[in-house]
């Protein structure tokens, strides 16, 4: 719970709460996630271990969660990837088992090669 | 077995050679050429067996340098299936390559800056208030720097490799059986590419690889199909008896030569289900090294190949002179010596690509 006066101290806990968080995420082939640049309400995910088969698929491994943050506004999501005219990524999200509203997410290329996104999704 | 040998050949080359793959080949023979407007003959008859080792699933994380490697063997015949090794020898028409690079990009400051988020994230008291705050701000100094800086990277590559083929080559000398004149060669060849790809924003690739060759002319010989008949004849009938050849003839050299490939590949969206993959103009220079009754040749070239946007190679068409420079003297006309065709298989010479799909 955000009290009125929340004060920006480093050990106070931070406004909203901690709900469970599943993913899956597609990419096209040429799609290249930077190194720590992917997380869900400021917890980092670990795209190398969510790796599947296809080396085009990531998602949460079975019986797994990542503990995010949801803030009133919503929860940030962050995510900084390179690729080339014609890539995306596609990103289905479950809070606390359910879908997301904002799920999918798709994001394309952008004209400096770049398939960023950094804002609060609902 | 088959996969027994496979396992073991693949041990030896990591030891004795690289680590490496060749992922991106040439479409000679992968393809054939577009007689006219309403035939179409794709090459395709020629079953192959193919194995690859590699690491390219890593490079779904752009990390600041990486080292990617792999190995491609493969082999064909007409039933389909190929062993690659029998007896300790490369049989028939197979070829195994390495492949072992190092990618550098150049997104450093960004990825420093993300570290550090991720230095926050794991520390004992996150989350809290001002550690997210403290990520908050970083996050905009990435974009900001992200904002004014197009996607680069480069890549350094070695490709060495063998491949191997047998053939029956037919001579007009004087034998005394016809099935003499028909010869058994057995080809083995090597070589040895470093290579060199530049990637700049969504819409460029450029690639240039240079390297030894030991090859043959086989290319330029002409194939025949040839039927030996034999007639015994005993007491009022007589016996057939034939033989078919599928034989080469002509001035059949082994030679050296060095080769240089270059690519400009150009990245388009056509809709939300294809994509659009130009190389530009790609150029293969040939120079042969002490072998004077091979000419120098230059080809150049243009192709479109297009795929599906999840990666799926959907067909190309080339265009492509075979002598620039009329070295060969086959045609005075430039227009003559242009050949169209539709490709099979992606086709950059000296592009390493990821995991376009075959």
């Amino acid at each position: 719970m955000r009290t009125e006066n929340a004060k920006h101290n480093a050990n106070e806990k931070p406004p909203g709460k901690i709900v469970s968080v599943t993913y899956t995420l597609k990419k096209s082939p040429l799609v290249a996630f930077l190194d720590n640049g992917f997380s869900i309400g400021y917890a980092s995910i670990d795209l190398l271990s969510d790796q599947e088969n296809n080396p085009n698929t990531f998602s949460t491994r079975e019986g797994k969660f990542y503990p995010c943050l949801l803030e009133q506004g919503g929860m940030q999501l962050t995510v900084f990837a390179e690729g080339k005219a014609g890539d995306f990524w596609t990103l289905e999200l479950q809070i606390d088992g359910q879908n997301a509203a904002a799920s999918p997410i798709r994001v394309e290329t952008n004209a400096l090669g770049h398939l960023d996104f950094d804002q609060l999704i609902n | 077995m088959k996969a027994l040998s496979l396992i073991l050949l693949a041990g030896l080359l990591v030891r004795f050679s690289v680590y490496g793959q060749l992922v991106a080949e040439d479409a000679n023979g992968q393809s054939s050429i577009l007689l006219n407007a309403s035939t179409i003959t794709l090459d395709l008859n020629a079953a192959a067996l193919a194995a690859n080792w590699n690491n390219f699933r890593k490079l779904a994380i752009e990390k600041p340098h990486q080292m990617i490697w792999g190995i491609d063997a493969r082999g064909s015949n007409s039933d389909g299936v190929a062993e690659l090794v029998s007896g300790g020898h490369f049989t028939p028409q197979s070829r195994i390559s390495g492949y072992v690079a190092l990618r550098r990009s150049y997104q450093n400051s960004a990825l420093e800056l993300l570290k550090r988020i991720r230095d926050i994230q794991d520390s004992e008291n996150f989350p809290n208030e001002g550690a997210i705050n403290t990520i908050r701000q970083l996050n905009d100094q990435v974009r900001n720097i992200r904002e004014g800086q197009a996607s680069k990277a480069l890549t350094i590559y070695l490709n060495p490799g063998m491949n191997a083929y047998n053939f029956e080559q037919y001579t007009d000398l004087s034998t005394s059986t016809l099935a003499e004149r028909f010869n058994r060669v057995r080809f083995r060849g090597a070589f040895l590419f470093a290579g060199l790809n530049y990637e700049y924003g969504r819409r460029w690739t450029l690639g240039i690889a240079a390297g030894f060759e030991h090859c043959d002319n086989l290319d330029s010989l002409s194939s025949r199909d040839y039927t030996v008949t034999n007639i015994t004849v005993i007491g009022g009938s007589q016996l057939l008896s034939e033989s078919k050849h599928h034989a080469y003839t002509g001035d059949y050299i082994v030679y050296n030569r060095v080769l240089i490939k270059t690519d400009a590949l150009y990245f388009a969206r056509l809709n939300d289900d294809y994509r659009l993959v130009w190389n530009t103009l790609f150029t293969r220079f040939c120079i042969p090294m002490n072998e004077k009754k091979i000419n120098r040749v230059v080809q150049a070239g243009t192709a479109l190949n297009f795929y599906k946007s999840e990666g799926k190679f959907a067909g190309g068409l080339y265009a492509q002179s075979n002598d620039i420079f009329n070295s060969l003297h086959t045609a005075d006309s430039f227009t003559e010596r242009i050949s169209f065709g539709i490709v099979a298989k992606y086709a950059f010479g000296s592009i390493m690509t990821r995991d376009f799909t075959k």
